[in-house]
């Protein structure tokens, strides 16, 4: 009987000897990850995880039974469609033919036209906001030619970007998350800063502000450009003052973030530092014009 | 001469590899159902502790290396979801299970059930403080109001479900 007792004891102190023991080799490991060579080694493995999730959550949505919403509710969703499909149909006869027009415009004035941006729209079929990254998985990926640093907007403007791309899944970082930093401007003021998030989901700090000087309160904050993670002119927020400070209500927070437009960023290229050199002039052959 | 057999359950009758495994289960489905959910309930997200359930519930009931295996596998699984560093969801839940351990043996002998609460409730703060450490040593600053949150839904939550992950068949551990 004591000799039971005994091994019993003997046992607990091992798994308690393990368990100490996991809890170290698990901390190195975090230590070890401080090194991003080697936090970019678990990379593919995430990715494939993450495209794992994707197929997961798209099938049990596509499971009946297993639904959010009646039937009912998605009926009346699906008159309300149909009612705003006919509407933008004229918008979209209006769109074709003042596209035409502009085209026109811009042969007759010789102007160089801006790219219309490509991208691809996903739908966001998981959320996974952890203590460690606030972030969202689209059902779009590398097959869909999305690529890391992808800028995703929704109908209320930029919510993120891509951190991370599977096959058939993209994980984008919110613009709400702790590590999240984008280069935006008052839309009318000019007032340049850089956005933080960190401070929960309706708002977002806006922090080294160069000019010091503030905002206009209600005024759109929208990209600004620079650093080329993000095009300029994206809608991010609107400029409010909070105890005594300029923050921006995040346009993330005025709607569901369903359907996402992932954008590739188009980045302006540097101009090449030697100039172009010049034509050579004609040699003079001494005859004077006429 | 007729012996009178106790009613056993299902649940009674199934061992520990079983238990472990239908906690392990449990946990990946309420991970399963915290990611796929969009939309957010009145609780803060507290599917990535949901790791805590298993951990503080097998830690206060029995100490086994099973268990610690598939707390390691957990961690793991949850590292990858929650985008934290591997081995970071492993490290805080062996921590509550060890200290959900240094309570068990006293609340054997405890009839009222209160060491098993106060040992359970000691777990979840000393796993909130580890993880608070961590991610902040990590991250570089974070707002603890959101990591409180997801402790105490996970935590509020732990008790109905309490049940699910003993591994002992010893009822005053319950």
């Amino acid at each position: 009987m004591a000799t039971l007792g005994r091994d019993r004891k003997a046992r607990r102190q091992v798994v308690r000897t393990v368990v100490v023991i996991a809890i170290f080799v698990a901390l190195g490991f975090v230590l070890l990850q401080t090194s991003p060579f080697i936090r970019r080694s678990a990379e593919p493995a995430r990715a494939g995880m993450d495209d794992i999730v994707v197929q997961a959550a798209s099938a049990s949505q596509d499971i009946p039974g297993i639904s959010l919403t009646s039937d009912a509710e998605l009926r009346e969703r699906i008159a309300e469609l149909e009612v705003e499909n006919r509407q933008l149909a004229i918008w979209r006869d209006a769109a074709t033919s003042m596209t035409e027009r502009l085209r026109r415009y811009e042969e007759l004035l010789d102007l160089v036209g801006e790219p219309i941006p490509a991208g691809v729209s996903a739908r966001v079929v998981t959320e996974t906001n952890g203590p460690f990254a606030e972030t969202r998985l689209a059902n779009a990926g590398a097959l869909h030619n999305v690529s890391h640093g992808d800028v995703a907007i929704n109908t209320q403007g930029v919510i993120g970007r891509v951190i991370r791309v599977g096959n058939r899944s993209s994980r984008i970082l919110l613009v709400t998350d702790f590590n999240s930093r984008v280069p935006v401007m008052g839309e009318i003021s000019g007032v340049r800063a850089i956005l933080a998030g960190g401070r929960g989901d309706q708002i977002a700090a806006l922090i080294d502000n160069p000019e010091r000087a503030p905002f206009l309160a209600g005024e759109n904050i929208v990209t600004s450009g620079e650093g080329n993670a993000f095009p300029r002119g994206l809608r991010v927020g609107r400029a409010v003052e909070s105890n005594g400070e300029w923050v921006a209500q995040l346009a993330l927070a005025e709607g569901p973030v369903d359907f996402v437009r992932l954008m590739p960023v188009e980045t302006i290229e540097t101009p090449e530092e030697d100039p172009v050199p010049e034509p050579e002039a004609a040699p003079e052959t001494g005859e004077q014009p006429s | 001469m007729t012996y009178a057999t106790p009613e056993t359950s299902s649940w009674s009758r199934t061992g520990q590899l079983s238990r472990v495994v239908i906690g392990v289960i449990f946990v990946l489905l309420t991970g399963y159902v915290g990611v796929i959910w969009i939309s957010p309930t009145a609780f803060s997200p507290f599917w990535p502790y949901a790791g805590l359930w298993a951990a503080i519930g097998w830690g206060g009931s029995r100490l086994s290396l099973v268990s610690v295996f598939a707390l390691i596998l957990i961690g793991l699984i949850m590292d990858i979801m929650t985008g934290g560093p591997v081995g970071c969801w492993t490290a805080i839940l062996l921590t509550g299970f060890l200290v959900a351990s240094v309570f068990r043996k006293r609340a054997q002998t405890d009839r009222s059930g209160m060491i098993r609460g106060v040992g359970d409730l000691a777990a979840f703060v000393a796993a909130f403080l580890f993880a608070r450490w961590l991610m902040g040593a990590y991250l570089g600053g974070i707002e603890s109001r959101d990591v409180i949150g997801g402790f105490l839904s996970a935590a509020i939550l732990y008790f109905p479900f309490r049940p699910l992950f003993r591994l002992s068949s010893d009822n005053r551990v319950d």
